[in-house]
């Protein structure tokens, strides 16, 4: 059995995918025997400039022993988690800091032409690629991260997509009528898609989980609630507990989930596994690679107009919402991506213990 | 062509799932010709296509690892096709980043280009091109985005080219008396979209005048003027409709507000050169009616011209570009009604074959002006000449990035801790072995 620290990166006052990821991968870790903790340094990306001191600090950490324990591998998660140093360094690449690759240049970035940002891209683009490059073993959550590692740092890494964080416990129900969104609260998420797309839904409600993680995003939702008197339509419920997360799942008419080049999303498979039609978008990344238009979820151009259409057709044609959702659901199942598929991520992520392994056992 | 082989960085929107832009049409019909005597590597932001590597016989690369391809090989120039679209939205993000050539297709732009152009502070980077000893800007400060159209594009360009020598002329006016930053070697000078040569037929319908057009339906695209003169005129006609396919649908309601009967009219989709080359090639007359200084009338112009066809444009912005004997022009505003039914009524005079006599004059224009291989030779001198003076903005550049990267750490270590001379710092303790570690110092 081996000691192993797995390096997530803690925004304070908020709950994302990674969080998840990082306790799910600890708890499965354990559940096999071995010693697994997590290292969390706080993450605050502003100001920019704070990018460079974020890496440079996980740079400086001693990670190969703490009093006297050897670590004998180390899991990184995402930028800047992966700048740490470590002889048995794996990777399950979250994603990096993307505002100076793919979001460089949209609404979506902060990174500008001041001489200083471009610098500053520089040095990050260069480190990524010598700090990914000197792990021992790579791997990206989704297809859609491992091709920007690809495009932009030259670097392969396999794709290992994350099993449900609930396991077997998803499950469907009688549906009503409200949209579930699911996720942090953020312009990158997309939610004024949904708030804009209910005005031309006729007695849809929308019940969003999650909470807030940019400054002015509840704001700038609420303006665009009050400018379509949407108030006694639109719920935002916070974080909510797993059984209470399951239940909206279970009875929701559909779930929305169209953020701009998703990573992977585990809202895209929960909505499946509970057999709930997903809507996203042509330019949504990585919820791409599970959703076919029409079959399992429905695809559609990123506009209110768009999401509205879809919400209108399901609203009034039950048969589709199961016939979609059915299918979904069975999409997951073969998918390899519910419970059991841990097995294989964890002998992924562990392979640098290959050549490792006879001290291993030894000092265990 | 001139014998220097160059090393080009070619920036240019490659359109994928839409009609070709007018930079893919030039890129496309210009560079395999360039390749017989420079090496050239395109940069796109297209990812899916970026994944397969190689386009018009070229590398094709995404822009983002322009620099890393240039400091393992560098380039000896970046040449910018600027376009007002959102496509080409990262090449004004990233001549902001690298100083090269800008070939202009678009003077006037929409918006001021991506996220990234609206905090830059060019003006104070322009000013420390000049001064290398100026501060950076206070990041605290917005900075004031009031410069002219294009001036941020072409402010560091030692070399711009433009596809209308209207556009040109609107520069110079406008814009280049600002540009302080090039030490008087800014040169801007004309360099036209090529056409391919194309097989003039006769039209097919003599009886009926052919009239094939291209436009936008806004105002601009003065379907206004057109449509009812179409109306009144006496004899057959058909007009034949090149529009986007977003705009068909107010295409079709100008027809019906203007009382058009659809059996006169074929609107076609998607606006593309292809599509206009087919119309244009069984026309009588080519209508290309534009009066924004927005937008551009190439390349669908000049393939009306090599076709033969005669050609009527506006008195106004690119309508300027060609000369009065190849095109009939006519002025916007309160005459253009009764000089567009003046020429159609002529031209309904005439038997098919003398109307294509007026269109032997394009064709030569044409031929003389606009032919791949000399727009290929044109584009490569004007780069070869414009080589070295890039050259030395680019070592200029380099120190302004040198520099920029000296005082983002100053920033970093302000962060860190405040200055203490007598103690060393968490920064000089912890962090500044990491930067040395990852190559930052």
């Amino acid at each position: 059995m081996a000691r192993i620290l797995v390096l997530g990166v803690k925004v304070p006052f908020s709950h994302g995918g990674q969080d998840v990821l990082v306790a799910t991968l600890v708890k499965e870790l354990e559940r096999r025997g071995h010693e697994a903790d997590v290292i969390a340094l706080p993450y605050n990306p502003l100001p920019k400039q704070n990018l460079v001191t974020q890496a440079a600090m996980w740079r400086a950490l001693d990670l190969e022993n703490f009093c006297g324990k050897e670590i004998d591998l180390v899991i990184a998660t995402k930028f800047p988690s992966y700048y740490a140093r470590h002889p048995r360094k794996s990777v399950w690449l979250v994603h990096q800091q993307r505002s100076i690759y793919e979001l460089y240049g949209t609404q979506y970035s902060d990174i500008g032409d001041d001489p200083r940002d471009e610098a500053l891209r520089k040095m990050l683009t260069d480190g990524d690629t010598k700090v990914l490059g000197e792990c021992a073993y790579r791997s990206s959550i989704s297809k859609n991260v491992a091709d920007r590692l690809e495009a932009f740092n030259g670097l392969n890494s396999e794709v290992l997509y994350p099993p449900l964080p609930l396991g077997n416990a998803y499950r469907s129900e009688k549906s009503e009528p409200y949209i579930l969104s699911v996720g942090r609260i953020c312009r990158i998420k997309r939610l004024d898609m949904m708030i804009n797309a209910l005005a031309q839904t006729p007695g849809l409600h929308l019940k969003v989980v999650g909470v807030p993680d940019e400054p002015d995003a509840m704001e700038f939702f609420s303006n665009e609630i009050r400018k379509h008197d949407l108030n006694s339509r639109v719920e935002f419920l916070g974080r909510v507990a797993n059984e209470e997360l399951l239940k909206l799942y279970a009875r929701a008419l559909a779930v929305f989930y169209a953020p701009f080049n998703e990573d992977y999303g585990y809202v895209t498979l929960e909505a499946m596994a509970s057999g709930k039609p997903l809507i996203t978008a042509c330019d949504s990344g990585g919820t791409l690679e599970f959703v076919q238009d029409g079959y399992n979820g429905f695809v559609v151009q990123p506009t209110p107009e768009a999401v509205a259409h879809v919400c209108n057709r399901l609203r009034s044609d039950a048969r589709l919402v199961a016939t979609v959702g059915t299918q979904a659901r069975a999409f997951i199942d073969q998918a390899g991506i519910m419970e059991s598929g841990w097995d294989r991520v964890i002998e992924r992520l562990l392979s640098p213990l290959e050549g490792h392994k006879k001290r291993v056992s030894v000092g265990a | 062509m001139v014998e220097s082989r160059l090393r080009i960085a070619w920036f240019t929107d490659i359109s994928v799932d839409r009609p070709e832009s007018l930079s893919t049409y030039c890129s496309r019909l210009l560079i395999p010709e360039l390749l017989k005597h420079h090496s050239i590597e395109i940069f796109s932001d297209e990812a899916n296509l970026v994944s397969s590597g190689e386009i018009f016989g070229a590398r094709l690369s995404h822009y983002l690892k322009a620099y890393n391809h240039h400091r393992e090989a560098p380039f000896d120039l970046f040449l910018y096709q600027l376009e007002d679209s959102r496509a080409c939205r990262f090449i004004r993000g990233h001549i902001g980043l690298m100083p090269g050539v800008v070939w202009v297709h678009d003077l006037f732009c929409n918006d001021l280009g991506p996220e990234a152009c609206h905090t830059s502070p060019w003006e104070r980077t322009i000013k420390q091109f000049i001064d290398p000893t100026l501060e950076f800007s206070d990041r605290s400060k917005a900075p004031h985005q009031l410069w002219p159209r294009a001036f941020r594009e072409t402010s560091l360009c030692p070399v711009v080219l433009f596809s209308s020598s209207w556009a040109r002329n609107e520069f110079k006016r406008m814009v280049s008396n600002r540009l302080e930053a090039i030490d008087g070697t800014h040169y801007a000078d004309v360099l036209p979209v090529p056409v391919a040569e194309a097989e003039i037929k006769k039209p097919a319908h003599g009886a009926v005048l052919q009239i094939a057009s291209v436009s936008v339906t806004g105002i601009e695209g003065r379907s206004h003027k057109l449509l009812p003169v179409l109306r009144s005129l006496k004899e057959e006609w058909h007009l034949t409709w090149l529009v986007d396919q977003a705009e068909k649908d107010s295409a079709q309601a100008l027809l019906n507000e203007f009382g058009i009967p659809e059996s006169r009219v074929s609107l076609i989709s998607p606006r593309s050169i292809d599509e206009w080359s087919k119309v244009v090639s069984k026309s009588d007359i080519a209508l290309h009616l534009h009066t924004s200084p927005f937008g551009h009338l190439a390349p669908f112009i000049q393939s009306s011209l090599a076709a033969g066809c005669p050609v009527i444009v506006e008195r106004s912005a690119q309508g300027e570009d060609f000369p009065e004997n190849v095109v009939f022009r006519i002025t916007p505003g309160v005459h253009e009604s009764a000089e567009l039914r003046a020429i159609m009524s002529t031209f309904q005079q005439y038997m098919a074959d003398q109307r294509r006599e007026y269109g032997a004059a394009g064709v030569a224009y044409v031929r003389e002006n606009f032919r791949i291989e000399r727009i290929a030779t044109n584009l490569s001198n004007a780069l070869v000449g414009a080589a070295p003076h890039v050259s030395h903005v680019m070592d200029r550049w380099q120190r302004i990035g040198q520099r920029a990267r000296r005082v983002l750490l100053e920033e970093v270590s302000g962060l860190v801790a405040p200055k203490n001379d007598t103690v060393p710092s968490a920064y000089e303790l912890v962090i500044t072995p990491a930067l040395r570690d990852l190559g930052w110092m």
